[in-house]
């Protein structure tokens, strides 16, 4: 934690209360998704810097976290002793589907732009209540990045589309690894956004044209 | 078994009176032996086979029929309305999966790949009210899916919770 947290000073503070509501006026100034000009900006300075997290980047993704907070692939599901652990990989993910809505709606029009904004919406939602409950807890709160690196390249409205569907489906398999790790309340939260993020899968594999639109076990390690 | 003693009739009153009650004696007798013939295999039965009483249910069980119940409901709307095969024959295939993952997890293989069969006979509905009925299927089997995630313990919460958001996503690929 230690490490990460220095390397992220200075860019990204800490997503303590006061921060949140920075970020929380901060993207409600670019609730208008962002143009292309500062799309690409952004997506330059995701290089080399965060990968999104996937299954491709593990292994390094473990050795640059070893000692800090992992970010967690799709096939991180192995069981943590570490519940805390569980939720912070989600909160991580949020980060990522968050920013990632935003590569993703400048690339899309009409009802697409419109679901993308919700999405993102529904997303900083679940991040926001994750970083309060985190907060509250004895563990740490893991930093947002400024950026993160794209699994593929997004050029068009075909790419953003299925970077969406990645999207959903990387963060489900978050939330499905938080499951055995919670209880009750957090148990249902869980679920619930397990769910959320599975039916928003669905609705972009409708919209892209892909069939068939639902997968047999949504967030489930390939 | 015979009769062997003698079945006097008709020779004096008593004597009739002493072959009557020996009679019934005798059948008693024998249904009594009988039963004890039946009685005592299944005793041993029961006895041999104790290291092979069937384990108390699962609480997956209800959720493996279920999930049998869902995938038998959308082949045979694929059955009886062709247009909709292709929406609903993956589906179907969801359904068999989870049944299969269930059944794993439960330690009860599935009984040798009988797939499910089709009913036929049933006249060719109105698309529209066949998928209305599969959409409140699927959203009473997600909700009994969700309940037994929110109760599992641990190592079956993440299968259920896939279970119970795939049931979620049915619905919506019903609409």
């Amino acid at each position: 934690m230690s490490e990460r947290t220095e390397r992220s000073e200075g860019r990204e503070a800490m997503p303590d209360r006061h921060s949140m509501s920075e970020r929380t006026e901060r993207s409600e100034g670019r609730e208008a998704m962002p143009d292309r000009h500062s799309m690409s900006e952004r997506t330059e300075q995701s290089e080399g810097r965060e990968a999104m997290p996937d299954r491709h980047s593990m292994s390094e993704r473990t050795e640059r976290s070893e000692g800090r907070e992992a970010m967690p692939g799709r096939h991180s599901v192995s069981p943590t002793a570490d519940p805390n652990r569980a939720l912070t990989d989600a909160l991580v993910a949020e980060y990522a589907a968050v920013w990632a809505y935003g590569v993703i709606g400048v690339h899309l029009a009409d009802a697409a732009r419109s679901a993308a904004r919700a999405a993102e919406a529904a997303h900083r939602s679940r991040r926001d209540a994750l970083v309060l409950q985190l907060a509250e807890g004895a563990g740490q709160v893991p930093a947002d990045w400024a950026g993160y690196a794209l699994p593929f390249p997004v050029t068009d409205r075909s790419t953003a589309l299925r970077l969406a569907v990645e999207i959903e489906e990387r963060t489900a398999g978050h939330w499905r690894a938080a499951l055995p790790h919670t209880a009750g309340a957090d148990r249902n939260t869980a679920l619930a956004a397990l769910t959320d993020c599975a039916l928003r899968a669905t609705r972009w594999r409708r919209t892209a044209g892909v069939t068939p639109v639902t997968v047999p076990f949504p967030g489930r390690p390939a | 078994m015979v009769l062997t003693c003698p079945v006097g009739t008709g020779r004096t009153p008593s004597n009739q009176g002493v072959a009557g009650h020996s009679r019934r004696r005798l059948l008693r007798a024998g249904a009594l032996v009988a039963l004890g013939g039946a009685v005592a295999p299944l005793t041993g039965c029961d006895l041999l086979d104790r290291d092979d009483e069937p384990p108390p249910p699962d609480a997956l069980e209800p959720l493996v029929a279920e999930s049998l119940a869902l995938e038998a409901q959308h082949r045979a709307a694929a059955g009886t309305t062709p247009a909709l095969a292709g929406r609903l024959t993956p589906i179907a295939e969801a359904h068999r999966a989870h049944a299969d993952e269930l059944r794993r997890v439960i330690g009860r293989p599935a009984p040798s790949g009988t797939p499910a069969t089709t009913p036929s006979g049933s006249p060719a509905a109105e698309p529209d009210a066949v998928l209305a009925q599969l959409r409140r299927a699927e959203q009473q089997g997600r909700t009994n899916a969700a309940k037994a995630c929110a109760g599992a313990p641990a190592e079956r919460a993440a299968l259920l919770g896939s279970i119970a958001a795939a049931r979620a996503t049915h619905v919506e690929a019903l609409a």
